[in-house]
This record gives structure tokens, C-alpha cells and sequence, in this order.
């Protein structure tokens, strides 16, 4: 072969190889990939939620979609796509391996297809359950810039929250107290009352996903403290295989430093996640008062949480665990006559639960699920002798100066469902068990225990499609009282298109809790004891809700009336026992609360979004039963919330304003009610929120109750023993904010 | 955004966003001069008597408060014989009765001793007859409660008949209510002190509480009074306070001066009581709302000591550091 032959060949050859190798090479990178965009604007829609579901293994792969809105299809059989995110409706496809595709995912503007679980046989959409659910979702608890429970739930509609500067925050619905409402952390009930509520400070939504509201009795579902309804804190749970970091920190001019951390990832059929983080409030009190004596005191907060999940085909089993530690100071005035020395007291909160929770799908219509928690509360007290000449402290060891109370709760359920939304007929059945006990010096015997164990069914009828019945009924055993039959009948009429009527009505039962029994706190400001003599709550409970809504291309509205009525007997109360701070807890003969709310929201899109509501609760009693209750005393809400998203610089104004009417609140003396009020005021909080470098870093700032709300007065029966001078406590007053989001996403 | 942008945001992040409880501003100690301050130890449930003398400023002598039943004057000429009243004694003359037979406390009537130390008000009278030189017994038989100790446990009942006042000893029988065994008791008069104590316990036995009586100017201890209803009714109570020394001492208030304010010239002109109760118990109260004792310190007092030397004093507590009630706290000068 001649020289120059050689050189063609092998340079033809060559290239033919290197072609090859490049379309080869090219091939290998010419994955096909689903991009997903905003269907009305066309933009990229970054971090959708994406699940591929095999149609013949069932098997599922989660992913998220990255900034340009795009995930790569790594799919090896025809597969179920599945593709969500907040503030837009889901979309469901199919799509065939290797099959590249654009979807544009359509803006929901009222929400109504958020899912929930709390009270359903399976996960449900919110607008389909036949109970009437609210849900706070991720985005609306950014908007509000709300760090705790407390902070979230003020402003909404027929829910009072009031502040204790030593016990905390405590909530109302419906007009009934905070012992009647079912607190659940990804459906496990949450311990560890004082006075009967929870300190919502001590409730942080770092990794809170969403929360589910159910007002309306539930005790069918969800045994005892539920009369008034559930509320269901749903965390964070990343199911994609996303290595997501995020990091945040909250200021507030009135002395509120807070920060949290979280990773979070999936490897195949492992999930795992930890974060933690510190909440910290260096106290207030109004601008007149410079005593060394806090209206809401100072208090650090830190907190710890995992979790560990295994997914296949038709099982997932989560295992998590919760840890959260609070130290409250509660300065003492300074001593006469040289004020040089005070007593101080120390509360220090330990809360922690391991929790497992395991689903199975025996089939497309068959489900177990099966939850197990075991949670501890402690609550110490510490007093100490302070010298400001020195500024040295000397434990109090004098028997008012320490105390613990420990409460432990192992809880079990499980629920067997058949549902399949095909068939006219479903249900489930299931059982629980709930032990607590309660140890310390506060309680009577030093250790109390009680025992709820009961099993329930419920079933779901729809004899049409537009309408679907749900009777059930609940059997409890009680080591400590005998037990009433708890039953319920909820119905839901789908009218029209968008027009549904719900109907419930149940006859609730709520045993004491170990603290009405048998709980003693005093301080300096409180003296409540419990009372062995209880009798339990008994209750029958109806709500009448309709809803009707409907959506544009460009807008959308939505009405919701509901009404309900509430009727308990020997419901407990607590009530002055005599002179000064002395409270204990009482059976008052007969309790009613009843009412309307009104909410009406409009939204224009792609920036408007408008909610008014309005709500009367009307409240009485009888401190006998043989008396006639008193006439209603009735009570005025109105809220507004609204917020308008400008698109260009891409920030969002919010604003939340609620009116809190003359609040009637009784007192129980000699088997006979006084009443008193606490004066009408109003609240406004306002927001703005923006994204920067693709939303990496959210920013978010305003200020918190402009009108400077801090103390209301409260006349004839007073504020209540948690209420300071001559009125009560609502707020530390006018406050501004800032808050950093940091969000790192690492695409695998 | 970088691996170092990250990493610089997110220290960033941790540290401004940071705080910690503030510490409580340091307060200059109050510049006292002269005045002393003390703190008197009768503990948490006032199970002890302290006898404390103002100069030098310290407890002189400290007993538990049931140790003794029964004081005998030791004064010469002196006869009177004075309950424990710490103890929340009380007493009943039954007269001239069979002594040492089983006797029914129902319906019997009780009486005290006054705590201003009025003679004409003791519980046990006027007990003798004079014969010549010598004090004869009336042979009236007594009942007495004994009370209760710190922690209310029942101390019991005895019946007890003073016999006679002869050569400057006090002699007596004791025995149980329902009768019993009987016990022979005698005091000998002490002349450098008040009171010499007899404790029933058992088959009886003296006790020297009281030190000498120039030696001391208060006694911190419990003591029964007569409180009163709003309807006027009496009815004794057992409080924690101040006793003067009796006949050695005495005591005027002022509830109008503030403390630091007052000199000798004002105090000198003050009127001057012999009252054992005139600084009592009612420099402190109760607060119902605190849940705790507050302690009076817009209330002075002015002391003429065992020497006559003036002072002038105040209580400014009533616990100790650990938070412990029964630890009163005062502030003396001498004038």
C-alpha cells in the first residue's frame, strides 16, 4: 500500500470512528428529560414534587424538578407521572420510557385539591372529604411569617388565642376551651397540657409541611379531647432524591432570634431527614415598666428532630423521633427594703416522642396502617435567691422552690380500610390504646395513671354519587370512669357542581385528664388545683357546613357558610375555689356554645387573592342542671387576609387583619356563673415576600401587630388568672420582622 | 451560587441571628453605716426560742420551744407561774376537786395567758393562800393542754396541783388526766433570771431556759394572742414574733418616721411601753396573693435596753436565701 493510500484510509477510518464514538457518545447524553411549566405564564416551574409510578411493578420514584424546571426520565417501564406542587392543581399522566415531555401544570388559585389525611380512610382531597377541612399550607405560613402555632392560628376565624406569661398560649374553638381540641403531630396526639392547653409557643413550624384543621367533633375517630375538633400538624417529608439543605433565621425587634436547619434525601427506598435548630426570646414588657418583671417572659428553645423512612411497592414504614428543650425565666420583683435581692424562678421544659408508622396496601382498595408512639413531658421548676449586689444565685431549697411533674403516654392504633371510590360501600375499623402517666409531687400519690382503650368503625355509603354517608361509632374503656358509647353521622350532598352541603352530628365523651384530677401549681401568680371528684364531659355536637365555590380561567371565588351547635354537660371548667388566685377545676352543669361563620375568598389571577371572614359564637351555662341556662352571650369576629403578588419584581404583599369583639367569660362561684368581658380589639399584621437568585434565599420582612395591641381590659369576672394587672395579655405590641431562608439543592 | 457563597450565607445566618438571656444590671449594696444587720434562725416551722441581746448584737441562749410546760416567777416575792405559751397551751381551773382521779375535758372552759404579760391575765391565777411567810397551796386542781409542737402533734394532757411556795421552791403534783402514777415536782427559785421552766414530760424535770435576766433584750419565739373577728369575738391564735424581756426592758413604735430618720432626739420623747407584745408579730403579714410573708419595713421600733441605752430597729425579711420561712431578718442602731 502506498503511503499516501494509508493516510486516507486511515483517515477516513478515523473519522468514522470518532463519528461513530460521537453519535455514540451522544446517544449515551441524549437523555430525554420532562420539563415542567407554569400554564399560564410558561415559566419553569422549579422543586415540583414528581412521582413515577410503574403501571405493572406499582413501584414509585420520587424526584423534584431542578431550577430550569426540568428531571430527567429514568423510567424502565410505562409508569403513572404524577406531578404537584403548591398553588397548583396535580397532574397525572402516563409516559413511556425514555419519552421526553413538556407538561404545564395549571395554577390552582383556591387550593381546594390540597390532600390531607386527618379523619380519612386514605389520602383525600380536601374539597372531597366529607368532613370540612382547613388546610395551612407551607406557602400561607411563609406569607404570614409565622414561627410558631400561636403566631399561625391568631388570626383565623373563630379561633381565640390567649397568652399566659408563665403557662403560654392557649387556644379556643368553637367557644370551647383548648382541653376540648385534639392537638396530633403526624397523627399522634400530643402531651403535656398545663391548665388544660398547650403552650402553642412550644410548637414550632420549621419542618411543619402543613396543618390540617378539622372543627366539628371527631371523637369517633380520635377518642377523647377531640369534641372541637383536630388539629393535625403534618411535617416536612422529602421523597425525592434531592440532597435538600435549607437554613433559616427569624428576627423580630422586640427581641426574637431564631434559627433552624434541616437535610433531607432519599436514596432509593431510604428516606432520611434531621434538622434542629434555636428559638430564642429575650422577653417584653411595655415601655412604662423597667422592673426586672417580664409581662411575657424570656425564654430559650432548642430542637431536635429525625426521621427514617423505607418505601417499596405496597409498604412504607417511618420511623422519627423529636426532641425540644425550653428554659422560661420568670424574674421575681426585688425585695423591700433595699431591693437589692429577688426570688427567680427556672422552668425547664423537656418534650420528646419516638414514633413509628407503618402503611401497607394490601390491594388497590385495602389498607392497614399502623401507628406507635412513646412520649415523654417534663416540666421543673427551680427557684432561685438572687443578690444584684453580687449578682450571684443561691438555689431555693425550701419545698416551694422545686418542682417536677413527668407525663408519659404510649400510644397504639391501628386502622384496617377498605376504600375504593368506585364502590358505594367502604369503611374501616380500628382500634387504640392510650396510657398516661403522670408522676410528681403536684400529683396526688405522686404517680396517676390512666388508661383509654377503645375500638371504633366508621362507614362510608354513597347510595349516589352525590351523596356519601359516614355513621360511626366508637367503644371505649376508661380505667377511671365508665365509658359512654360515642357515636356519629356525617352525610355531604354535592348539589351542584361546586356546591356541597356537609352535615355531622356526634355524642362525644372526654374522660378528665390526670391534671384536672389531680394536679396542684402554684406560684406567686397561679394556685390551680385538680379535683379527684370529676365526673367526665359528655356532649352532643352538630355542624351544618356549605360550601360553594367555583374557578375561572382568570378568577375565582369561593363562599362557605357553617353553622354549628355544641351542647355539654358537666363539661370542666376552670374556676375560681376561693380568694385570690385560687382555681380548680369544676364539673359546670351544662355548657353551650353555638354560632355562625361566614368566609368569602376571590382570587384574581395571577396576583390577587382576597378572604373575609365573619363569625358569631354565642356561649352559656348553668351552673346547675336543674336551672336554665342563661341567656347567649355572644361574641364578634371579623378577619381579612389578602395579599397581592407583583409579578415583576416578584414580591409579595400580605396582610392579615382580625377584629376580636366583646368576649364574654365566665366564672363558676357557688354553682351559680358570673359573667365579665374582655373589651373588642383589633389586630393587623403586614408582609412582604420575595425570592432572590431563583428563589434560593427568600426574604421576607413587615411588621406585626400595627396597631400596637398589647393589653385589653377585662371587666366583671376578670381576665382570667393569666391575665396581668387589671386586664389580659394579648400581645407584646407592635413588632418588625425579618426572616432568611436559605434553600440548597443538590440534584443527583 | 458557590460551595463558598453557601457556606459564608450559612455562618452568616448562625451568628447574626443569635442571642442570650440578659444578665440583670449590678446594683451598689446600700451604704449602711452604723446599723447592723442580723438574721435570727428560729427555722422553718419556729421550733426554737432565741433570746438575743442588742449589744453586742447576738443570740444569747436558743431552746426548742417544747421543752419546757410551765414557767415559775423567780423574782423575789414573785409567785406567778406562766404557760408555755409557744406551745399553744392552755389551762383550766377546775377548783377544789379530788386530786389524781379521771377527769372528761368535755364542756371545760380554756383559758390563756395573755401575751402583753399582764398578771391579772394568766391562766393560772391567783393559785395560793399567804400564810405568815409562806404561800400556801388553794388546792385547786388544774387541767392543762400542753399543745402542740412544730410539727401539730398532740403534746397531751396532764392535771397538776401546786402545793406550796416555801423557802423560794415552788412545790407540786403532777399525773395523767385519767389519773395514774402521781409525780412529785419542785422549782427552785432562781434570782438571776425571770423564769425557771418545769417540763411534764415523763416523770418531770427542771429546765433552765432563760439566761440571766440582764443578759438578753428579746426573745424571738412563737407565743399564743387573742385575735378578733370583725364581730368582736376573741380567740387565740399562735403567731411568730417578738417578746421583750419582761421587767428589764421596754419598747415604743414608731409607724411614722421612716427608719433612717430617726434620731435620739425623737426617740427619747417617745412613749415607752413594758407590754411583752409591743413589736409582737404584726410587723409581718401574709399575702395572699404572693402565697408568702411580707414583711412590714415602714414599721420602726424603738428599744430601751436591759442598760437603758436607746435603739432603733426594723425588720426588713423573713426568709432565708434558700427561700425557707421562720428566718426574720432586722436592722438595729443604737441611738
Amino acid at each position: 500500500m502506498k503511503k499516501g493510500t494509508f493516510s486516507l484510509t486511515t483517515g477516513l477510518l478515523s473519522a468514522l470512528l470518532i463519528m461513530l464514538a460521537v453519535v455514540a457518545a451522544y446517544g449515551q447524553h441524549q437523555q430525554a428529560t420532562i420539563k415542567v411549566i407554569d400554564q399560564k405564564n410558561q415559566e419553569p416551574v422549579a422543586f415540583a414534587h414528581v412521582c413515577f409510578e410503574g403501571l405493572k411493578t406499582g413501584k414509585p420514584k420520587y424526584s423534584m424538578t431542578s431550577l430550569q424546571g426540568t428531571v430527567p426520565n429514568e423510567i424502565i417501564e410505562k409508569s403513572k407521572i404524577v406531578v404537584s406542587y403548591v398553588g397548583y392543581a396535580k397532574y397525572i399522566d402516563t409516559i413511556q420510557p425514555g419519552q421526553s415531555l413538556e407538561l404545564q401544570l395549571k395554577p390552582t388559585i383556591l387550593n381546594m385539591d390540597e390532600v390531607v389525611v386527618t379523619g380519612q380512610y386514605t389520602p383525600e382531597r380536601a374539597d372531597k372529604s366529607i368532613y370540612k377541612i382547613e388546610v395551612i399550607n407551607a406557602r400561607q405560613i411563609e406569607q404570614k411569617a409565622a414561627t410558631n402555632m400561636a403566631d399561625l392560628l391568631k388570626d383565623e376565624s373563630n379561633m381565640r388565642v390567649s397568652q399566659d406569661g408563665v403557662l403560654g398560649t392557649s387556644l379556643r374553638i368553637q367557644g370551647l376551651s383548648g382541653e376540648n381540641v385534639k392537638f396530633l403531630m403526624d397523627g399522634v396526639p400530643m402531651i403535656g397540657r398545663m391548665n388544660g392547653n398547650f403552650d402553642l409557643n412550644q410548637i414550632g413550624l420549621y419542618n411543619v409541611d402543613h396543618v390540617e384543621i378539622l372543627e366539628g367533633p371527631m371523637s369517633v375517630i380520635y377518642g377523647s379531647n377531640a369534641l372541637a375538633g383536630v388539629i393535625n400538624i403534618i411535617t416536612k417529608e422529602n421523597k425525592t432524591s434531592v440532597l435538600n439543605t435549607t437554613a433559616s433565621s427569624y428576627w423580630e425587634s422586640v427581641g426574637v432570634f431564631n434559627f433552624d436547619a434541616s437535610v433531607s434525601s432519599n436514596i432509593k427506598k431510604h428516606g432520611f431527614s434531621i434538622d434542629g435548630g434555636r428559638n430564642f426570646f429575650n422577653g417584653w414588657n411595655p415601655a412604662s415598666d423597667t422592673s426586672r418583671v417580664m409581662t411575657f417572659k424570656p425564654r430559650r428553645q432548642y430542637f431536635f428532630d429525625a426521621y427514617y423512612t423505607l418505601t417499596t411497592n405496597k409498604f412504607k414504614g417511618k420511623i422519627a423521633g423529636d426532641y425540644f428543650n425550653e428554659l422560661l425565666l420568670d424574674k421575681g420583683p426585688l425585695q423591700p427594703p433595699y431591693f437589692i435581692y429577688a426570688y427567680d424562678n427556672y422552668f425547664t421544659t423537656v418534650r420528646y416522642s419516638i414514633r413509628l408508622d407503618g402503611s401497607i396496601k394490601l390491594s388497590r382498595s385495602h389498607f392497614i396502617n399502623i401507628l406507635a408512639s412513646y412520649s415523654f413531658y417534663e416540666r421543673q421548676k427551680q427557684t432561685w435567691f438572687k443578690d444584684l449586689t453580687t449578682l450571684e444565685k443561691t438555689p431555693v431549697t425550701a419545698s416551694w422552690g422545686q418542682d417536677t411533674t413527668q407525663i408519659t403516654s404510649w400510644m397504639g392504633r391501628a386502622t384496617f380500610a377498605k376504600n375504593n371510590a368506585e364502590k358505594k360501600f367502604n369503611y374501616q375499623v380500628g382500634a387504640d390504646i392510650n396510657i398516661e402517666t403522670g408522676t410528681g409531687k403536684r400529683i396526688a400519690g405522686y404517680k396517676q395513671e390512666i388508661g383509654d382503650y377503645a375500638a371504633f368503625i366508621s362507614l362510608k355509603y354513597d347510595p349516589v354519587k352525590e351523596i356519601s354517608l359516614q355513621p360511626g361509632i366508637r367503644v371505649i374503656y376508661n380505667t377511671k370512669y365508665q365509658a359512654p358509647l360515642v357515636y356519629a353521622l356525617s352525610a355531604k350532598w354535592n348539589i351542584l357542581d361546586g356546591m356541597s352541603i356537609r352535615l355531622s352530628y356526634a355524642h362525644g365523651f372526654r374522660a378528665p385528664a390526670l391534671k384536672e384530677l389531680y394536679l396542684y401549681f402554684k406560684d406567686v401568680n397561679h394556685d390551680i388545683q385538680g379535683n379527684p371528684d370529676l365526673k367526665a364531659e359528655t356532649s352532643n355536637n352538630f355542624n351544618v357546613n356549605l360550601n360553594w365555590g367555583a374557578e375561572k380561567t382568570k378568577s375565582a371565588w369561593n363562599v362557605d357558610i357553617t353553622g354549628f351547635y355544641n351542647h355539654i354537660n358537666n363539661v370542666i371548667l376552670l374556676a375560681p375555689a376561693g380568694t385570690g388566685l385560687q382555681y380548680t377545676y369544676v364539673n359546670l352543669s351544662k355548657y353551650m356554645t353555638t354560632g355562625v361563620q361566614l368566609s368569602a375568598s376571590f382570587s384574581l389571577y395571577p396576583s390577587l387573592k382576597v378572604q373575609l371572614g365573619l363569625a358569631e359564637t354565642g356561649v352559656t351555662g348553668s351552673g346547675d342542671a336543674e336551672l336554665q341556662m342563661d341567656p347567649l352571650k355572644w361574641a364578634t369576629e371579623i378577619s381579612l387576609s389578602s395579599s397581592y403578588h407583583f409579578v415583576r419584581p416578584e414580591i409579595t404583599l400580605s396582610l392579615y387583619y382580625k377584629y376580636t369583639g366583646m368576649t364574654p367569660q365566665v366564672i363558676v362561684e357557688d354553682q351559680s356563673l358570673i359573667w365579665g368581658e374582655v373589651d373588642p380589639f383589633n389586630t393587623m399584621d403586614i408582609t412582604a415576600t420575595k425570592g432572590f437568585w431563583s428563589n434560593r434565599i427568600r426574604l421576607s420582612t413587615g411588621v406585626k401587630n400595627l396597631f400596637n395591641v398589647t393589653t385589653i381590659p377585662a371587666t366583671g369576672a376578670g381576665g382570667g388568672h393569666g391575665s396581668g394587672g387589671d386586664g389580659m395579655n394579648i400581645a407584646w405590641g407592635r413588632s418588625f420582622f425579618l426572616k432568611f431562608t436559605f434553600i440548597f439543592n443538590q440534584y443527583k | 451560587m458557590n460551595t463558598s457563597g453557601k457556606i459564608i450565607g450559612f455562618i452568616l445566618l448562625v451568628i447574626i441571628f443569635q442571642s442570650c438571656f440578659k444578665e440583670d444590671d449590678m446594683l451598689p449594696a446600700p451604704v449602711k453605716g452604723d446599723v447592723i444587720t442580723d438574721t435570727i434562725a428560729m427555722t422553718e416551722n419556729y421550733g426554737y426560742q432565741l433570746y438575743f441581746r442588742l449589744d453586742p448584737g447576738k443570740v444569747i441562749a436558743s431552746n426548742p420551744r417544747t421543752n419546757s410546760d410551765l414557767g415559775f416567777e423567780c423574782a423575789p416575792g414573785g409567785w406567778k407561774i406562766i404557760l408555755n405559751t409557744a406551745d399553744f397551751m392552755k389551762a383550766t381551773d377546775l377548783g377544789q376537786v379530788p386530786f389524781g382521779q379521771p377527769f372528761d375535758t368535755t364542756d371545760m372552759k380554756w383559758k390563756f395567758d395573755k401575751s402583753d404579760g399582764n398578771p391579772d391575765s394568766l391562766a393560772i391565777g391567783q393559785w395560793f393562800t399567804i400564810n405568815g411567810n409562806d404561800t400556801l397551796s388553794a388546792n385547786h386542781v388544774y387541767i392543762l393542754l400542753r399543745g402542740l409542737d412544730e410539727n401539730g402533734n398532740d403534746l397531751g394532757i396532764r392535771q397538776i396541783i401546786f402545793d406550796s411556795l416555801k423557802n423560794n421552791t415552788y412545790y407540786f403534783r403532777f399525773t395523767g388526766l385519767k389519773g395514774g402514777t402521781i409525780y412529785s415536782g419542785s422549782v427552785v427559785k432562781d434570782p438571776s433570771v425571770n423564769y425557771t421552766f418545769y417540763s411534764l414530760n415523763g416523770v418531770g424535770s427542771v429546765v433552765h431556759n432563760e439566761p440571766p435576766d440582764t443578759d438578753y433584750d428579746l426573745i424571738f419565739t412563737q407565743y399564743t394572742t387573742l385575735l378578733f373577728t370583725s364581730l368582736g369575738q376573741a380567740y387565740p391564735y399562735l403567731v411568730t414574733g417578738v417578746l421583750l424581756n419582761r421587767n428589764q426592758v421596754q419598747a415604743a413604735v414608731d409607724t411614722v418616721n421612716d427608719f433612717s430618720s430617726i434620731t435620739f432626739d425623737i426617740a427619747k420623747n417617745m412613749n415607752f411601753t413594758s407590754k411583752l407584745d409591743v413589736i409582737g408579730y404584726d410587723w409581718k403579714y401574709y399575702n395572699f396573693d404572693a402565697g408568702s410573708y411580707t414583711v412590714r419595713t415602714g414599721l420602726s421600733y424603738v428599744i430601751k435596753d436591759t442598760r437603758g441605752y436607746l435603739y432603733k430597729l426594723r425588720f426588713i425579711g423573713f426568709y432565708n436565701k434558700q427561700g425557707q420561712k421562720g428566718y426574720p431578718s432586722i436592722e438595729y442602731q443604737r441611738l
